[in-house]
């Protein structure tokens, strides 16, 4: 009879530590509020600049400093945005569009942006163009009931633009004939991804990571130097993964057909237009660039959009051949194409 | 061999340890649960359970979006953007998806809870 309360206390622990065991098997593992193993604190948020929903990620040694660096993010975007946004007439962009073939003295940033435009407008044969902001508007596609237009208008379009000259003499920047429309959507996004990159780096932020819309941007590596791991929308059904790819430090920009779109006829029409042409870039379903730069990122993965897959493919090779980028091509029949050193297979 | 005192606190035990399974069965077989996050221009408007079918009208400065839930899986079904684009997206399920109306300024993300599952993030 004495050993009767000693089992029964062995039989009650045991019970005791089964339900321990269980409880700590399903309890979802939660994030945790403070420091991580390296003593860096989380912000994160979302918000809306560039026609584009932005979210991040950013760290630092205190809450307070994550949280500063999250502002400085966010007005960095905000700048550039405002900068660039042809439909403000306050914009900077704008007044270049007003002052057209007189000219306007431009920001260092702008300069910055129309170098690139003017640089990589002949290295691609062409195919990165910015001064197609009327041809878009006539396409309004993204806006309200956007329709095909008349093929007259189209040509008249392309009229112009054979005549369209952007032109640079020190910092001023100039814009002719009239009603031709600098329009700098393709190269903007990624330019303020490494504006804000640059920023965060130099006030000491160790470790980010940025997604804005199409143009992914990573500062740093993960805990324990983990690379950071990137998921590829799949272009046939965006609902789904393509591929997963790690990288620490890079830029990954792509451009879609399958972005922003309409349909008319049993036809899509999506963004992404062909200079030539006049009407969207048909050679290929996505362009995926992983680069140093967003900028440069953005700019390659619509000009080699738009060359398609054997022009766009040769400079692609050439490209990281130089270092410069590593490009996956999404064909007509959805198969992948990638150059020599895009990282790991999809 | 056993007596009483034995068989009952056998039967306590054996009691104990089948409701506590029963009570966790649900997460246990059906893999973590999956919530909608709703986001109107940066705020959080609420995380509804993929679990449970439902259907709500997210409303912000006269921006209007029905979200759907069916059979484990989020989508909006109506919309005044303009260009429907969120509806073209489809239904999505799985954690880190998203559904975007940028007019409407409206963003739907799928979380799971438990272990990150998928990449740290997708490029769209």
């Amino acid at each position: 009879m004495e050993r009767k309360p000693n089992r029964t206390a062995a039989a009650l622990l045991l019970v005791l530590l089964l339900l321990c065991g269980l409880f700590a098997g399903c309890q979802p593992a939660a994030e945790p509020a403070g420091p991580d193993a390296e003593g860096l604190y989380l912000c994160e948020k979302s918000f809306f600049a560039m026609d584009t929903y932005i979210s991040y990620r950013v760290w630092g040694t205190s809450e307070e400093e994550a949280k500063d660096y999250g502002v400085l993010l966010e007005e960095t975007f905000t700048r550039i945005a405002g900068m660039t946004d042809r439909f403000d007439p306050d914009s900077e962009l704008s007044k270049v569009n007003a002052a057209g073939s007189e000219g306007l003295a431009v920001s260092a940033e702008l300069l910055e942006m129309a170098e690139l435009a003017i640089d990589w407008k002949v290295r691609t044969n062409g195919a990165f163009q910015v001064l197609l902001g009327s041809l878009s508007d006539l396409w309004n596609i993204g806006g309200e009931d956007p329709k095909v237009p008349e093929k007259t208008a189209i040509a008249a379009e392309l009229q112009k633009l054979s005549e369209a000259r952007l032109t640079l003499r020190g910092s001023v920047l100039s814009v002719e004939p009239e009603g031709v429309i600098l329009d700098l959507g393709a190269v903007a996004k990624g330019y303020a991804a490494d504006a804000a990159a640059k920023a965060l780096r130099q006030a000491g932020c160790k470790r980010a990571l940025i997604d804005a819309g199409g143009t992914v941007i990573t500062i740093g590596t993960k805990t324990g130097g983990q690379l950071w791991t990137i998921g590829l929308q799949d272009p046939k059904e965006p609902q789904k993964l393509a591929g997963i790819i790690e990288s620490a430090d890079k830029a990954l920009v792509t451009s879609g057909d399958y972005q922003r779109y309409f349909e008319q006829d049993g036809t899509r029409y999506h963004h992404i237009f062909d200079p030539e042409t006049g009407y969207p870039a048909n050679r290929l379903h996505a362009v995926t660039v992983l680069a140093e730069s967003a900028a440069l990122g953005d700019i390659l993965s619509t000009a080699l959009f738009v060359m398609g897959p054997e022009e766009g493919y040769q400079l692609a090779c050439q490209l990281s051949s130089e270092g410069l980028a590593e490009v996956l091509f999404t064909l007509p029949d959805y198969s992948q194409k990638i150059t020599p050193g895009w990282p790991g297979k999809r | 061999m056993f007596k009483k005192w034995d068989i009952l606190l056998a039967a306590v035990l054996v009691l104990l340890i089948g409701a506590s399974w029963l009570l966790f069965l649900p997460q246990n077989g059906a893999g973590p649960e999956a919530y909608a996050l709703v986001q109107v221009n940066g705020e959080d408007r609420g995380r509804y359970p993929l679990s449970e079918d439902t259907a709500f009208t997210v409303e912000w400065d006269g921006h209007r979006n029905l979200v759907e839930i069916r059979n484990g899986k989020v989508s909006v079904t109506e919309a005044n953007c303009g260009n429907g684009q969120c509806i073209k997206m489809g239904e999505i399920d799985s954690a880190g998806e998203m559904i975007v109306c940028l007019p409407n300024k409206m963003v739907i993300t799928v979380e799971s809870e438990g272990p990150q599952q998928g990449p740290d993030v997708i490029v769209r």
